[in-house]
């Protein structure tokens, strides 16, 4: 019986056999065994799927075999229903070819687009003229794939030439998306095979016409492709080297790209129009409505181009209201992030108050000085930005169910540090309710459970249940950090609770920074019974950990401070015939004692990994003395200047610089200076609002600021260009910034360090602004000796002259 | 109520034609299930280069996907053509983004074109790639045609046939769709900045590419970036997004912004004869279809939504004060009707006015609306008898992983123990233990 056979057939992978038995039939026949077929499918897709023991390739093939008993005998809809496959092979194109459904042509776009790789199979249908062409955009797309590892994208087509007269013009018409188009597929294929190369070379020979790849490419280009693959049109466009004619020819669609939204295009057509300008063939007044969008464009060398045409034709006309249009049109680029195209702009501009004033806000403060109202070279600047300093007293939590939610709270969100500190505090004062507390140690008993187990969230989960439940928790055993330290301390009070011990802390914060009042300690202290004092003396009791924090809160036991010494170490190697080099800061505490939970200062000068939060957290411990822990945080900034890895913890070094009651010594400056060289923005970010807010609010001086600049430039690894933007942002922030800015670079400039490195010019330059913004002059002969020194022609040596002789 | 709640829903945009660009001006084609003769809109753009601008942003944002969930295997979604209002002498274009994060709205005024015909309608207009690549090639100077019409267009086009577009919908698009116009009512305004500012701006978040929570204040006319809250600094999650305003920004005259103290913010950019808007969810990771700003009005309901939608009829400015003046209720209960009428896409809202728009979206929210699933999960458990009030008006509700303590704190808001209040606060609505206590309570309806 047909069914039979056929499912032995499958069951036997004699694909041959199937094929015999299904061609000719009537549909009506294949229909009558669709349902065996079918079921057997079924099964044999289930164990494709989950089979990769010894027997897989065993089942590949039935799975194989079955699916071309499906294509003979399954309806559009059920094909449709089953999993996406590998279309290949003379079976799977013979059972078609003799079955010749009229859903085929439907059936070939399905596949298509829900795996482009079945491309070369649908390509078979095609040349076999069981199918027409495909008119959906993944038949184009699907192209781009095709050649796989082996072949090239060129010897590809001249396996098909057919192929040459439609389907490769229309990948000039479909963007594709992800890992299917033109860019995502030649960057990662070697050149000579990929579809750049292919272009280029049929281009070079006469295969393909290359007046049309030139105007398919510019066409390409106007249809608002996404960046990434629209850059592919523009690089084959520019592989071909048109000629000057060639690109005269092409001017109109050059000044329409000139509106494109991607700035890559843009910066390709203004560069393609200078050429057409060089060619004598470019109307600028002509062009001047669609240059304007050049002008805005964001990238520095587009922009100048752009002006530079205005330029030429402004030298070349008389004409009073051309050169008002031009004006006009170059005004736009006063707002421009670079001072070098405002200063093109303003050239062009010159006094036309009209087209000045809505721009003088955003000029460079070079620029504004050289207008004709004096007045705006020392523009007001609004009143410094502080950082709040209010900061509301921590009120101790008073109520159960309040406790019970912030707990909640915390145990979801690990933080804030001051929530968890009143959590802790108020556990070891307030017992707790079974009911109310249920649903927190279920959550917490969940958390344990989890493979991930971060901090501070496990340790809070351990105190929950020591707390709801009286769980006893393991001793911890580390005591190599601050994070270590802090989960000792909430071991000691989950002792407590789980002993139904009801005893008030001493080390709550007064203030949500970490800081405890002198007088609240000593009221705290007063209110204690002796006994709780005396026992708290002990290394051994459960109060004493709560005691060292609490003084260290309160700024107490801060003799014999640990000192700490940051060397830089630079490690160089050689790979693929590229030298490569990493900067690392080594911390050094000599002459230390042994690290241990009783000496939690010592512990905070140790580099460690922890989460965000947990660091956070940390930051609480020794607020009254932070250089330790800015030593830590050198270490870690200082590894990740260029951001090798993604650590997002790092940022709670810096974090705890802004806080307005934080000492800012050598090694906090020397984590802002780096800070302010990171190239996280984040870090970068954040570097700048603490050193706004630390000049604010007199923490940090300009000298100060010096010096750090100095001992972070010895490593030779920041980059200029870094602190320059940052400085130019925190400048902004008032006269008092800018003036400390000013004086820390001058400082710098005098020591010498590091005046050959390529991108110090960038320094002098926001040197120039300060001075403009400032009114301040160099003065330390070190500084100018220095800049005088610099072998360096160009802008550099202008702007050096120009700061030199203001 | 049982069964599923359905998470997808297919929508089908039928158009004549496909949008195109020629010679003869522009032809918006947009959807209609019934063919008719005669277009929303006829006339003649003033100002084509920021006219296409806007709308070409607006089309970047409808078709972006701001944040892909970890894991995300699956093609993105399909997203909707954008929206077009017409009514009283003003053009609206709206559009939600992929990822449902971000709402944006292009608001043309009367300014800005002459108009031939302009009939109050809603439809999506089909934005397909060569409508787009034609608009970015259109220059000030000339004076474009511009149709918005169901019918076929006589215009001369290389693609003219009828055809549809049949997209499947998450229904969570269209609930964020809707609830976004719930975070605009609640918000005030922050700061602006004018002029050349605005694009230095934006040319700065290019330049600081930063994830996480943006602290921004102004300082003098401009904005500073923070990562520290400050004095009058405003919180922006995902600022990143506002990149999008990089084409747009040198058209602005003028950027307000505004912000609800949830974490969304808006962003208006006033150019000289048109507006966009852009909503901003609290995170991109959070679009604004589980935000639950509208749950407490759903499970109350309102009294006077039925007026209300009588007294719609295309208004561009319908003020809640005033409609409660005429209505003889208090404006609690028309801010509750209106936002009933937000969720069947009846109602937007205008934060330049202060006041709500009629418009109909062109979807059916007959199978979203009510149904929300944390206001379904509430009611079954106050059917289920979970949720037991004490005299003192806090209570118990029995959840998965026991009973949770719902109960209103100091400020009179409300606080539960769960997970998921524990986590978020009620920054996202309250959870359904919460919404079981108020339905029980009376405070608000047993059914939907």
């Amino acid at each position: 019986m047909l069914k039979d056979e056929l499912i032995a057939a499958i069951e036997a992978c004699d694909e041959q056999k199937c094929v015999h038995l299904l061609n000719g039939l009537a549909e009506a026949a294949r229909r009558s065994v669709h349902p065996s077929v079918a079921k057997l499918y079924k099964d044999i897709d289930s164990a494709f799927r989950k089979d990769f023991g010894p027997t897989r390739s065993q089942v590949v093939r039935v799975h194989t075999t079955a699916g071309l008993a499906m294509l003979g005998t399954a309806t559009l809809s059920e094909l449709k229903k089953i999993s996406s496959w590998h279309l290949h092979g003379e079976a799977q194109l013979a059972i078609l070819a003799d079955r010749r459904p009229e859903w085929l042509a439907e059936w070939a776009e399905f596949e298509l687009e829900r795996n482009f790789r079945n491309w070369t199979f649908i390509r078979t249908l095609i040349r076999a003229g069981l199918i027409p062409k495909p008119t959906g955009d993944f038949y184009a797309l699907g192209m781009i794939a095709a050649p796989g590892r082996s072949l090239g994208a060129r010897q590809f087509l001249e396996l098909d030439r057919d192929l040459l007269n439609d389907e490769l013009w229309r990948l000039f018409q479909c963007e594709g998306s992800g890992e299917l188009s033109l860019a995502a597929y030649d960057k990662y294929v070697q050149e000579q095979k990929s579809w750049l190369d292919a272009f280029r070379t049929m281009t070079a020979d006469g295969t393909i016409d290359r007046a049309r790849v030139l105007t398919s490419t510019l066409d390409a280009l106007i249809r608002d492709f996404a960046p990434f693959r629209a850059g592919w049109y523009s690089r084959l466009h520019e592989a071909l080297k048109p000629t000057a004619t060639e690109r005269v020819a092409h001017r109109e669609k050059y000044l329409d790209l000139l509106s494109s939204r991607v700035p890559a295009t843009v910066a390709f057509a203004m560069r393609a129009l200078i050429e057409v300008d060089k060619a004598g063939a470019f109307d600028t007044f002509a062009a001047l409505d669609r240059l304007g969008a050049a002008v805005d464009a964001r990238d520095k060398g587009t922009a100048e181009r752009a002006l530079s045409l205005l330029t030429g034709a402004a030298q070349n006309t008389s004409k009073e209201e051309l050169r008002e249009r031009i004006a006009a049109v170059a005004a736009r680029a006063l707002g421009h992030s670079s001072s070098d195209v405002q200063a093109l702009a303003l050239g062009l501009v010159e006094n036309r108050t009209a087209l000045l004033d809505s721009y003088r806000p955003v000029l460079a403060a070079s620029l504004r000085a050289g207008l004709q109202h004096t007045e705006e070279a020392h523009p007001t600047i609004a009143a410094p930005l502080l950082v709040t300093e209010a900061q509301h007293p921590v009120v101790p939590v008073s109520e159960v169910e309040k406790l019970t939610e912030l707990f909640a709270a915390v145990l979801e969100n690990q933080g804030p540090p001051v929530d968890i500190e009143q959590v802790i505090d108020g556990v070891a004062r307030i017992s707790a309710p079974e009911r109310l507390t249920a649903s927190l140690a279920k959550r917490a008993e969940k958390l344990l459970m989890r493979r991930e187990r971060p901090q501070p969230q496990t340790v809070l989960a351990q105190l929950a249940l020591a707390w709801a439940r009286g769980y006893r928790i393991p001793e911890p055993t580390a005591e190599d950090n601050l994070a270590d330290f802090l989960v000792w301390r909430v071991w000691c009070v989950a002792e407590q609770a789980a002993l139904h011990q009801e005893r008030s802390l001493l080390s709550l914060p007064s203030w949500p920074d970490g800081r405890i009042d002198p007088t609240d300690l000593a009221r705290r202290i007063e209110s204690r019974p002796q006994e709780d004092i005396r026992a708290a003396a002990d290394p051994a009791s459960l109060l004493h950990l709560d005691l060292i924090q609490a003084r260290l809160r309160a700024g107490a036991d801060l003799d014999r401070l640990p000192q700490p010494h940051l060397t830089w170490n630079k490690e160089t190697w050689v790979a693929s015939g590229h030298t490569y080099s990493h900067h690392r800061l080594v911390l050094e505490v000599p002459e230390s004692a042994k690290r241990s939970r009783f000496n939690p200062i010592l512990l905070s000068t140790a580099s460690f990994r922890a989460s965000l939060p947990m660091k956070r957290w940390c930051a609480t411990v020794c607020p009254a003395w932070r250089e330790g822990w800015f030593a830590a945080g050198c270490h870690d900034l200082g590894f990740n200047l260029d951001w090798w890895e993604a650590n997002w913890s790092t940022r709670a070094y810096l974090e705890t610089l802004v806080e307005p009651h934080t000492p800012i010594g050598a090694m906090g400056g020397l984590l802002l200076a780096l800070g302010l060289g990171a190239k996280e923005a984040g870090e970068g970010m954040l570097a700048v609002d603490a050193l706004i807010a630390a000049v604010a609010q007199g923490r940090l001086s300009g000298a100060e600021i010096g010096c750090a600049l100095i001992q972070a430039a010895s490593s030779g690894a920041i980059k200029f260009a870094r602190w320059s933007k940052q400085f130019g942002r925190a400048a902004k922030a008032g006269i008092p910034h800018a003036t400390a800015i000013f004086i820390a670079i001058e400082a710098f400039f005098e020591s010498g360090q590091q005046k050959e490195a390529a991108d110090y010019c960038k320094l002098v330059e926001l040197q120039r602004e300060l001075a403009h913004q400032t009114g301040l002059r160099l003065a330390r002969p070190g500084a100018i000796k220095t800049l005088e020194s610099i072998p360096t022609g160009g802008k550099t040596k202008r702007v050096i002259a120009e700061l030199l002789n203001l | 109520m049982g069964g599923t709640l359905a998470t997808s829903f297919e929508h089908v945009d039928r158009y004549a034609a496909s949008s195109s660009v020629s010679a003869a001006g522009i032809f918006l084609a947009a959807s209609s299930s019934k063919p008719s003769t005669v277009p929303f809109f006829d006339g003649c753009l003033a100002a084509p280069r920021r006219g296409a601008d806007l709308l070409l942003t607006l089309a970047q944002i409808v078709r972006t996907r701001f944040y892909t969930p970890p894991g995300m295997v699956q093609r993105l979604i399909q997203q909707s053509d954008p929206v077009i209002t017409c009514g009283s002498g003003m053009l609206r274009f709206e559009g939600l983004s992929a990822c449902c994060g971000v709402y944006a709205r292009v608001d043309v005024f009367g300014s800005a074109f002459d108009a031939d015909r302009l009939d109050p309608g809603t439809s999506n207009v089909d934005f397909n790639p060569p409508m787009r690549a034609a608009l970015a090639r259109l220059r000030d100077g000339e004076r474009p045609r511009l149709m918005v019409s169901a019918a076929g267009f006589g215009v001369v086009s290389s693609s003219n046939e009828a055809f549809e577009r049949r997209v499947t919908l998450p229904t969570r698009w269209i609930k964020g769709f809707v609830e976004v116009q719930a975070h605009q009512a609640r918000m005030e305004r922050q700061f602006g900045v004018s002029g050349p500012t605005v694009q230095q701006f934006v040319r700065e978040l290019l330049l600081q590419r930063t994830p996480g929570t943006i602290y921004i204040s102004p300082i003098g006319n401009s904005l500073r970036l923070s990562q520290t809250v400050g004095r009058g600094a405003m919180p922006v999650g995902g600022i990143d997004r506002l990149r999008i305003l990089t084409d747009v920004a040198r058209h602005a005259t003028e950027l307000e912004v505004y912000s609800s103290g949830d974490g969304a913010t808006a962003w208006r950019m006033d150019t000289p004869d048109a507006r966009l808007f852009l909503v901003l969810s609290p995170e991109p990771s959070r679009g604004f279809s589980g935000e639950g700003q509208v749950l407490e009005a759903l499970a109350k309901g309102s009294t006077v939504t039925a007026r209300l939608r009588a007294m719609l009829r295309w208004e561009n400015g319908l003020d809640a004060r005033a409609l409660a003046g005429q209505l003889g209720v208090s404006e609690a209960e028309v801010a509750s009707g209106l936002a009933e009428l937000g969720t069947a896409g009846l109602v937007g809202y205008d934060l330049a006015e202060a006041k709500y728009f009629h418009r109909e979206l062109p979807f059916d929210l007959s199978r979203v609306a009510k149904h929300h699933p944390r206001l379904v999960a509430a009611r079954q458990l106050v059917r289920d008898g979970y949720a037991q009030i004490d005299d003192d008006g806090s209570a118990w509700v029995r959840g998965k992983d026991g009973e949770y303590r719902v109960r209103r704190d100091a400020d009179g808001g409300w606080t539960c123990l769960c997970p998921w209040i524990a986590k978020h606060g009620t920054s996202r609505g309250p959870c359904k233990h919460i919404l079981a206590v108020q339905i029980a309570a009376g405070d608000v309806g047993a059914e939907g």
